[in-house]
C-alpha cells in the first residue's frame, strides 16, 4: 500500500516539484524498500535516455529570415488616441473657461418693478395684493436710496 | 547598456516604439528554446525551423496586444504550441485522406528524424525516441517535452498550458509509464538491454 503511494510521487519527486516533507518521505522509503528503487532507478534511466538526444539549434540564417519577413512595424493601435483625449479635454477646458468668463461680466438684471414683482411670484408663496405692497414698498426704497 | 540586463517587456517597448532592429534581442533569446520545443513536438527539425519562423512573425504582429507582465516566455511558448498543434492537425488530415486515396504512407505522419552528424547507432537511437514522443498522446507529450527538454517547472507549464499543477503531474507520469512501458516492450522485441 505504501509503495503504490510511493510509486504515484516518484516522477514528481524525480522532477523536483514534491514539497519538502513529501520529498523526504519518498527518499526514506527509497532508502528502505526492497522493491522501489527498482522502480526508480527506471525512472531515472528513462529520463536520461530521452534526454540523451541532440539538441537541435536554429539555422544560422535564421534570425535574418525572420527580420526580413517581419510585416510592417509593430507599433500600438490607438497610439493617437491619449494625444487625442488630452487636446479634446484642454479645448473643452477652455471653452468652459471663456463662457463662465462671459457670464461673470455680464451686467445683473436691473431691479425694475416688472423684475422685483416676478421674483416675488416665483420664489415666496404670496397673494397678488401683497405683492402689490411688496413692490410699491420696494421701489420706494429705491427711490428714498438714490434721493 | 549590456542587453542581457534588459528584460524581455524593455524590449517589447523599444519595439513598439519603433525599433524593429531590438526584435532580434527576442529572437537570439528564444529561437533555440522554440526550435527545440518543436522539434520535439513534430518530430521534424526541418518543420520545426519554418513553424519557430512563423511563431516569431505572430509574435510581433501581435506585440500591441502583449500585456507587459513579465510573462513573454508563457505568450511565446504558448504561440508556439498552438501553431504546432494546427501543424499536427494537418498532417493527420493528410494521413486520413491519404489513406482514403489509397495512398498509404509511413505509419507515423512525420517524417523521420535524420540528425546529419550523428552515427548510425545515435540515429537509430534517436529517430527511436522521436517515435515514441509522437506515440504520445498531445497532451502528456507537450507536458513531457516542456519539464524534460525544457526544463521548466509545473508552475511555468501551467502558465503556457492553463492546465492545473495536479494535471500537468499527472500528464507527466502518465507519460513516463507509457514511454517506459513502450521501450521496454520494443527492447524485449530487439532482445537489446534498455
Amino acid at each position: 500500500m505504501q509503495c503504490k503511494r510511493i510509486e504515484a510521487l516518484l516522477s514528481a519527486y524525480q522532477d523536483g516539484e514534491l514539497p519538502a516533507a513529501l520529498a523526504q518521505e519518498v527518499e526514506h522509503h527509497l532508502e528502505n524498500c526492497a522493491a522501489c528503487p527498482a522502480e526508480w532507478r527506471q525512472l531515472q534511466k528513462l529520463v536520461s535516455h530521452l534526454r540523451s538526444l541532440t539538441p537541435t539549434a536554429p539555422a544560422l540564417t535564421f534570425s535574418s529570415r525572420v527580420m526580413a519577413a517581419l510585416p510592417q512595424p509593430a507599433r500600438k493601435r490607438f497610439a493617437w488616441l491619449p494625444t487625442l483625449t488630452y487636446s479634446l479635454t484642454f479645448t473643452l477646458i477652455f471653452i468652459l473657461g471663456f463662457l463662465l468668463s462671459i457670464s461673470e461680466n455680464k451686467p445683473a438684471r436691473a431691479q425694475t418693478p416688472l423684475t422685483i414683482t416676478a421674483v416675488l411670484l416665483e420664489n415666496q408663496n404670496l397673494s397678488l395684493l401683497q405683492v402689490q405692497d411688496r413692490t410699491l414698498q420696494s421701489i420706494a426704497e429705491e427711490d428714498h436710496e438714490q434721493n | 547598456m549590456d542587453v542581457k540586463l534588459i528584460s524581455d517587456d524593455e524590449v517589447i517597448a523599444s519595439v513598439l516604439e519603433g525599433r524593429t532592429r531590438d526584435f532580434e534581442i527576442l529572437i537570439s533569446r528564444y529561437a533555440g528554446k522554440i526550435v527545440h520545443f518543436i522539434t520535439r513536438m513534430t518530430g521534424d527539425p526541418d518543420e520545426a525551423q519554418n513553424i519557430a519562423q512563423e511563431t516569431f512573425l505572430k509574435i510581433y504582429e501581435n506585440l500591441p496586444y502583449y500585456k507587459m507582465e513579465n510573462k513573454f516566455s508563457a505568450f511565446i511558448f504558448k504561440v508556439a504550441r498552438n501553431l504546432t498543434f494546427n501543424w499536427l492537425k494537418r498532417q493527420k488530415r493528410t494521413v486520413f485522406f491519404s489513406h482514403l486515396l489509397g495512398r498509404e504512407l509511413d505509419g507515423i505522419p512525420f517524417r523521420q528524424y535524420q540528425p546529419v552528424h550523428s552515427a548510425p547507432e545515435q540515429a537509430e537511437r534517436e529517430n527511436s525516441i522521436t517515435r515514441h514522443l509522437l506515440l504520445l498522446p498531445e497532451e502528456q507529450r507537450i507536458a513531457l517535452i516542456l519539464k524534460i527538454y525544457l526544463e521548466f517547472s509545473y508552475k511555468q507549464i501551467r502558465e503556457i498550458t492553463g492546465w492545473s499543477i495536479p494535471k500537468i503531474e499527472t500528464l507527466i507520469s502518465r507519460a513516463k509509464s507509457r514511454l517506459k512501458k513502450n521501450i521496454q516492450l520494443q527492447e524485449k522485441r530487439r532482445d537489446v538491454v534498455f
